[in-house]
């Protein structure tokens, strides 16, 4: 008995001394000195936050998807990763009309598809008709709901194909809408306006083609283990003038971040979303390779324009504008990870105002708005109620901003509702103070400002149900004004008219927070939190002495 | 037998409805609208009146629930909302996971677990005794979340002896899959293996004092035989009763392990699923973790009858 004690101990004790000697065998290895020089070829391990719903670029809807979606797929237009600004993909060149509803594209000639086929403007005109065919049941195809005939193919199912779609010839692609819409050539960069081959689509009929995705972008499809991995490999011929340096992404696909973040640590993955919490320690350890940078999204709350004590009452509306500290907000409370709002649209956005806004931090200002709205010192308001969805940290900035609203002498409380009943109970105007939070679909001014405050989407998007004529308006004229300068003045007037009449407090702005292997190089992240991974290779190691 | 088995799948069946009806009638008893939370923004009201019918939320509760049975016997399990895949593949693409770390915990939980509490029985207030005491204390303690994470800083971004997470990428073989299952199996088994080894202890002291073994040692037989013919046999019948109904909570209950090792298994697809409210998904995986937990039992009651001679089918055992 005592010697199988002493065995046992002896054991451990041998395990122990065995990984002591590993671990330092690996820490007396010669330091290497990476040297950036692109090394061509490798395989990236890219971290993927959850198994995408589909890569069929007709139901490419949530972040995942689209992520591993934008490598595959290319479209006409896409965005500088950089600033957002449009640049041409496929298409050569585009002209449109003076009213801003005839768009004309110029495709480039010798694009292929990824099983060798060369793309033209018909492969456009079956992928859109694709995706607003009520067969393929797309719950995106409202992206293309600007295009002539849209409602009747789609909605209605009174017509059999897409009348404002139309190849001229085989590079030339006439686009029609049914309302004048300046900003709609942004939608094309968005990866449901990918073309996809017919025939690929017949072999694996359509529901399938998600499995056997093939496009024209930088990396095709190889293969996809549901909630493991997808793989896509470098395509040799590829168009675009950066070619990828990879060989090889492999997409780890993860449903923990804290799981991810570790496996990073540990360099199975070459990137990872940094868990909540994290972020000053990873900006400590990773210098510049953690990025937290601005994404295209605004956290705001809102009041319903139709209810007391909000309606008609501008300056109770304004009041809580000027009460809330939006700067201990981000800098406390969400430890550095948002950024102060300044307006409605975000920095990042072709357009983006820095000074949108004028409520600042102005407890003393709320005060005598108060007084104004006829609630001097919160006396005489009826019992408020902030909502939120529960699950994912909306408690903890209620709680701040319910103290905020505190110390002007306003009280309410605060009540977290499950998604499904919260969105019921907003649109249903039983909650007429809530939290929403909003993210861009295309880096354009109108997709915060239509969707939001546009009065015929009352009750849609625009939760606040806010209508002013004069901004309907401005938003109608801006987008069926062709110049681009011209169309942004617009947009910024609407987006100050807006802020005037406070149907919201706009509180933060959306940061990604991301970080990447020290042996990759060329590693960026978009405002639309995407990585291009036609930019990224490894670098070359130079052993040094 | 027969008979007995007979009986107990005509259990099993209203067990299975019954837990669909109660599943079911929870999911739709939530409140909020479905096809709304789980559509993208902008989506049009067609979309989701496509979504409402496509997913039979258009329907009542109960014409749902007989259509949702009416498909069963053909494991027909409908679509996910989520995924929009047919269940029946998601889950025959998660369960084997499940199944195999279950096993590969389960084979843990029964060599450790049981030769921990064999050991700390036979050479009682020893030693060994003591330290399996307070080890299975100490386990039995620890969450499963806490071991995990130790066992990812400590034998991964340390030592690199295993993989940090994951199941074996495609292709793997059987030997290069073995670095892949050893810490998840290790935390998933680490408190079950516990419990087997205060199990395993205290009914093998209960045996050890039995007259028959006393009876084995006045024959002369030796120590060995006593203990590996006579006594652990007995002794093991608790323990597999534990051990089989331990294997249905493995499959199905296996969420923090998979979510910390992102094990592509059916516990955080039901995690998940639940969060997203997705009905079918919800239910199908239910249905089949019911149905392993049934047929589990059913195993486990005929093993019990193999153990010892004395049970007969519809008699309660003596020894329990």
């Amino acid at each position: 008995m005592k010697k199988s004690g002493f065995i046992l101990i002896a054991v451990l004790i041998t395990a122990l001394l065995v990984g002591l000697v590993m671990t330092i065998g690996g820490c007396g290895k010669e330091e290497k000195k990476a040297v950036e020089e692109i090394e061509e070829g490798g395989t990236f391990n890219y971290c993927l936050t959850a198994d995408p719903v589909s890569l069929d670029p007709a139901q490419l809807q949530e972040s995942q998807g689209i992520e591993v979606g934008k490598q595959i797929f290319d479209g006409l237009m896409d965005n500088d990763p950089k600033t957002m600004e449009l640049v041409p993909a496929m298409a050569e060149s585009y002209e449109v009309n003076d009213d801003a509803t005839v768009f004309t594209f110029h495709l480039k000639k010798g694009v292929k598809f990824h099983n060798g086929r060369e793309c033209t403007a018909q492969d456009f005109v079956y992928s859109w008709n694709r995706v607003c065919d009520p067969a393929t049941a797309s719950e995106v195809a409202y992206h293309m709901s600007p295009i002539k005939g849209f409602k009747e193919f789609n909605e209605d199912k009174t017509a059999t194909s897409l009348a404002g779609v139309k190849a001229l010839d085989d590079y030339t692609l006439e686009v029609t809408l049914e309302y004048p819409y300046a900003d709609f050539v942004y939608h094309t960069a968005h990866p449901v306006f990918s073309p996809i081959p017919k025939e690929v689509v017949e072999q694996y009929g359509s529901e399938n083609f998600s499995e056997h995705p093939v496009g024209t972008g930088p990396f095709k499809f190889v293969s996809w283990t549901h909630e493991q991995q997808i793989v896509v490999e470098k395509f040799a011929d590829y168009y675009g003038a950066n070619k990828p340096h990879l060989d090889k992404v492999v997409f780890k696909i993860y449903q923990d971040d804290e799981t991810a973040y570790q496996d990073f640590k540990a360099g199975t993955l070459h990137d990872a979303q940094i868990p909540q919490g994290q972020f000053e320690a990873a900006a400590a350890e990773y210098g510049e390779r953690a990025i937290f940078k601005p994404m295209l999204g605004i956290y705001y709350y809102g009041f319903n324009m139709n209810v007391a004590p909000w309606k008609d009452n501008k300056a109770l509306r304004q009041a809580f504008n000027y009460a809330v500290d939006r700067e201990t907000l981000c800098s406390v409370v969400m430890e550095g990870q948002r950024v102060p709002a300044t307006g409605i649209v975000p920095p990042g956005i072709p357009g983006y105002q820095a000074g949108a806004m004028e409520y600042t931090y102005d407890p003393e200002k709320a005060k005598a708005l108060l007084e104004e709205a006829g609630y001097p010192n919160g006396q005489g308001l009826p019992e408020l109620t902030l909502g939120y969805n529960t699950g994912v940290g909306h408690d903890t900035i209620a709680q701040f901003i319910q103290s905020n609203l505190k110390d002007v002498g306003v009280s309410f409380k605060i009540e977290g509702y499950e998604w499904g009943t919260y969105l019921d109970l907003i649109q249903g105007e039983q909650i007429t103070f809530f939290r929403l939070g909003w993210l861009a679909d295309y880096p354009i001014m109108d997709n915060f400002l239509y969707p939001l405050f546009y009065s015929e989407n009352a009750g849609v998007d625009n939760m606040t149900q806010y209508k002013n004529p004069e901004v309907d308006e401005l938003l109608l004229k801006a987008r069926s004004t062709p110049d681009e300068d011209e169309r942004i003045e617009l947009y910024r007037k609407a987006e100050k008219l807006i802020l005037e009449d406070a149907p919201i407090i706009p509180l933060m702005f959306y940061k990604t927070s991301r970080v990447y292997s020290d042996k990759v190089g060329g590693y960026i992240r978009t405002p639309d939190d995407l990585t291009p991974l036609e930019l990224v290779y490894f670098k070359k190691a130079a052993t040094t002495e | 037998m027969l008979l007995f088995i007979l009986r107990r799948f005509y259990q099993t069946v209203i067990v299975v409805i019954g837990v669909i009806l109660v599943i079911s009638l929870l999911m739709a008893s939530l409140p909020g609208d479905v096809a709304r939370m789980r559509a993208p923004k902008g989506a049009s009201e067609e979309t989701l009146e496509n979504i409402r019918q496509k997913f039979n939320l258009d329907k009542p509760w109960l014409t749902r629930l007989w259509i949702y049975l009416k498909g069963l016997p053909r494991l027909e399990l409908g679509d996910s909302f989520t995924y929009k895949r047919p269940v029946m593949e998601i889950i025959g693409e998660s369960l084997p996971w499940s199944v195999k770390l279950a096993i590969a915990a389960e084979i843990i939980i029964v060599v450790f677990g049981i030769l921990a509490g064999v050991i700390s029985a036979v050479f009682r207030y020893s030693f060994l005794d003591v330290l399996v005491t307070i080890s299975t204390s100490v386990l039995v303690a620890m969450p499963i979340y806490w071991i995990g994470r130790l066992m990812q800083l400590f034998f991964s971004q340390w030592l690199h002896w295993f993989p940090p997470s994951g199941a074996p990428p495609p292709g793997t073989g059987l030997l290069g899959s073995i670095p892949y299952y050893v810490m998840p199996a290790t935390a998933l088994a680490a408190i079950s293996t516990a419990y087997v080894a205060r199990l395993a202890r205290s009914s093998m002291l209960e045996v050890l004092r039995q007259d028959y073994i006393v009876t084995a040692r006045a024959k002369g037989l030796s120590e060995r035989k006593v203990i590996y013919k006579h006594a652990l046999k007995n002794g093991l019948i608790p323990v597999v009763t534990y051990l089989g109904i331990d294997f249905g909570v493995l499959i199905g209950a296996a969420v923090l392990t998979e979510m910390i090792f992102n094990w592509p298994g059916v516990g955080h697809k039901l995690y998940f699923a639940v969060i997203q409210r997705d009905h079918t998904m919800v239910i199908g995986l239910v249905f089949i973790l019911v149905l392993i937990f049934v047929a589990i039992n059913l195993l486990v009651d005929i093993s019990y009858a193999f153990l010892d001679p004395r049970i007969r089918l519809g008699e309660a055992p003596e020894v329990t």
